[in-house]
């Protein structure tokens, strides 16, 4: 709507349009020029206006979008805000996805990779080797002693020494305990862990650590180990322990000697045993042939027995109806048999005026045949 | 720590927004309060019973008092360790001074004084540690034990030793073994075979009885029980292999005499 009271002329400035009241006439020989450097001004203030809106809200978009952040898959992330976790419990920890925070200085993020897999190797107690010989496994030169800062070892419980490190993986369980407590958690770690192989094998011989008992100066180190990253509250988790030992160089080929005589002495109970199982079973046949030899003579005697008082049952009416004829009957027939299964039978005729006779025998013992000359039955 | 126009103001523990009169009223100075590590190359001490040891000590600390740590160290780490050291190098062969060398090594876990000296020597440590240094020592640990060099070959030596000792002894014990088992299962054939000796003759034992029963048949007939029973033996132990010598005149041999009488008479009567 345009006001009655003011004449009628091009649109001007509020500004201008106020002052015209007070000085009309220079407002009026003035108003060609002033009209075209005001619009030029108007239209410059507001392309200015305009620029810097949209650089206003390009940089309020380009400030918001900075605080967005990305926390990966294998990891989590807590956000600082004036350097204090954002949160508590476990609303501290920022699980992986897309997340937004105030850019810097308002908000700091600190991603921990919890689900990666970490190792640390303690080998305060192995003896001094490369890089390639820990690649090849060669062993270093046996010295007759070990230098204290070089050569690593471990006192066992009856005053020897061993050879001896251990490989943990473990986990990062409490992230804002692990990120905010400690500075250097790999060297409280490893620290931590020679100090669980020097407690095993102080408790361990050298015998039982490196072959008889092995399980159990591993757990040992474990159960160590354990005890003190939760009392150190390291907030990692233990995923496995490898532990190994060996024997100082300088005695090792005693040490396989007392191996190798312990297999020998094991063979040779073995045979032992092998041998008195050999033994035994052979007596239990031996004494079960006997047993079955005593059945059968007395199964013989009973039924010889039996087949005697038969045939004398058979012969008794006999005999008692003449015992003098049944007797020579009888002793005819026995001799009868006797003289037919004879091998040989010699008659040696008496000489009737009573004069001694010389008869000579050579009998020769029957030779005992052994071996390939016995006959097969 | 803030201070105003260099002294001392106030101490921040917690993390968050704060607010410092802007320099040069006021001055923050940060440190780190995480658990740190601290440790040095092993040295030598002797145990309570005059043993000669080479020890390690590992420590976790970390700043409790900014106020005493930056007045007495410029709050610089690498001088509160050198500080450090010297004490826990005191604080060590104090305890360990203390203790017999079977603490640190026994076979019964019970006996292993492995924590004791551990507490012992963050105890030691703690209460200079915190009023002197401003640190807070956490705990002690022994990351390295040892022998002096010349102790390690006069170990091995015994080590081998022991070693052929232990084969010797393995050897003797394994043949005793063998002999002792050996002996047993020789013993228990002998058993096995007496018993079967034993039972064997129960069996025949067994077998006589039923024969006597059997034998009173011949009560009937003595005579002509022992005559059937004599031919029987006879014949039994003539059967193979045997040579008779006998006399014409026996019976039967006598009828040969008598065969030929016969045929004599027969001739003479033909002439």
């Amino acid at each position: 709507m345009t006001d009655p009271k003011k004449p009628d002329l091009p649109d001007l400035p509020e500004k201008i349009e106020a002052t015209a009241g007070k000085e009309p006439e220079t407002v009026q020989v003035a108003r060609p020029m002033e009209d075209s450097s005001t619009r030029a001004l108007s239209d410059a203030l507001s392309s200015s206006f305009k620029i810097i809106k949209v650089l206003m809200v390009g940089l309020v978009v380009i400030f918001l979008g900075s605080g967005v952040f990305t926390v990966e898959p294998n990891e989590v992330a807590v956000v600082l805000r004036f350097g204090k976790p954002l949160g508590s419990g476990p609303d501290q920890v920022l699980q992986q996805g897309l997340h937004w925070s105030f850019p810097s200085p308002i908000d700091e993020i600190v991603t921990v990779p919890i689900g990666e897999t970490r190792n640390i190797t303690a080998t305060n107690c192995w003896y001094a080797e490369t890089p390639e010989m820990q690649v090849s496994g060669q062993l270093p030169f046996a010295m007759p002693s070990l230098r204290p800062g070089v050569d690593g070892y471990a006192l066992t419980s009856d005053g020897n020494i061993i050879h001896t490190k251990a490989t943990a993986q473990y986990l990062i369980s409490d992230p804002v305990s692990f990120a905010f407590s400690f500075l250097h958690v790999e060297d409280l770690l490893e620290n931590a862990l020679n100090n669980s192989l020097l407690f095993a094998s102080a408790q361990f011989s050298a015998e039982d650590a490196l072959y008889r008992n092995r399980l159990a100066h591993k757990e040992k180190v474990r159960m160590r180990f354990l005890e003190s990253i939760q009392k150190a509250k390291l907030g990692i988790e233990l995923q496995s322990l490898d532990v190994q030992t060996l024997p100082p160089i300088f005695v090792k080929q005693a040490f396989e000697l007392v191996t190798q005589t312990e297999q020998s002495v094991s063979q040779m109970r073995n045979e032992a045993e092998g041998d008195a199982s050999a033994m035994l079973r052979l007596a239990e046949g031996k004494a079960q042939a006997i047993i079955s030899e005593g059945l059968t003579k007395s199964n013989l005697i009973t039924s010889r027995i039996r087949a005697d008082a038969n045939v004398f049952k058979k012969h008794l009416p006999h005999y008692e109806s003449n015992p003098e004829f049944y007797r020579k009957r009888l002793i005819i027939e026995g001799m009868g048999r006797v003289l037919a299964n004879a091998q040989d039978t010699w008659l040696l005729p008496g000489v009737e005026d009573g004069s001694s006779q010389e008869l000579r025998l050579q009998l020769n013992r029957e030779p005992t045949l052994t071996g390939e000359d016995q006959p097969e039955e | 720590m803030v201070t105003t126009f260099g002294k001392y103001s106030r101490t921040i523990n917690e993390p968050g927004l704060r607010f410092k009169m802007p320099w040069p009223i006021q001055k923050v100075y940060r440190f780190d309060n995480r658990l740190q590590n601290f440790e040095r190359k092993f040295e030598q001490t002797t145990t309570g019973d005059a043993k000669p040891l080479i020890i390690e000590v590992y420590i976790g600390w970390k700043i409790s008092d900014p106020a005493i740590f930056l007045e007495r160290f410029n709050g610089d780490v690498l001088k509160a360790e050198r500080n450090l050291e010297s004490l826990v190098r005191d604080a060590k062969n104090s305890v360990i001074g203390q203790h017999p060398f079977s603490d640190l090594i026994s076979p019964r876990e019970e006996e292993l004084k492995f924590d004791d000296i551990e507490t012992e020597i963050a105890d030691a440590i703690r209460a200079e540690a915190k009023d002197g240094y401003g640190i807070e020592v956490a705990f002690a640990g022994i990351k390295q034990l040892g022998l002096p060099e010349s102790n390690t070959q006069k170990v091995f030596e015994r080590m081998r030793e022991d070693r052929q000792r232990l084969v010797k002894h393995y050897q003797g014990e394994g043949e005793r073994q063998a002999m002792e088992i050996r002996a047993r299962a020789d013993a228990e054939s002998k058993e096995i075979l007496n018993e079967a000796r034993a039972k064997a003759l129960e069996i025949k034992g067994d077998a006589d009885a039923q024969a006597a029963e059997h034998y009173k048949v011949f009560q009937q007939n003595p005579e002509l029980a022992e005559l059937l029973l004599g031919l029987e033996a006879l014949e039994a132990a003539t059967k193979e292999k045997t040579t008779i010598v006998a006399d014409p005149t026996m019976p039967p041999f006598n009828l040969l005499r008598e065969g030929v009488q016969a045929m004599q008479g027969s001739n003479s009567s033909v002439q």
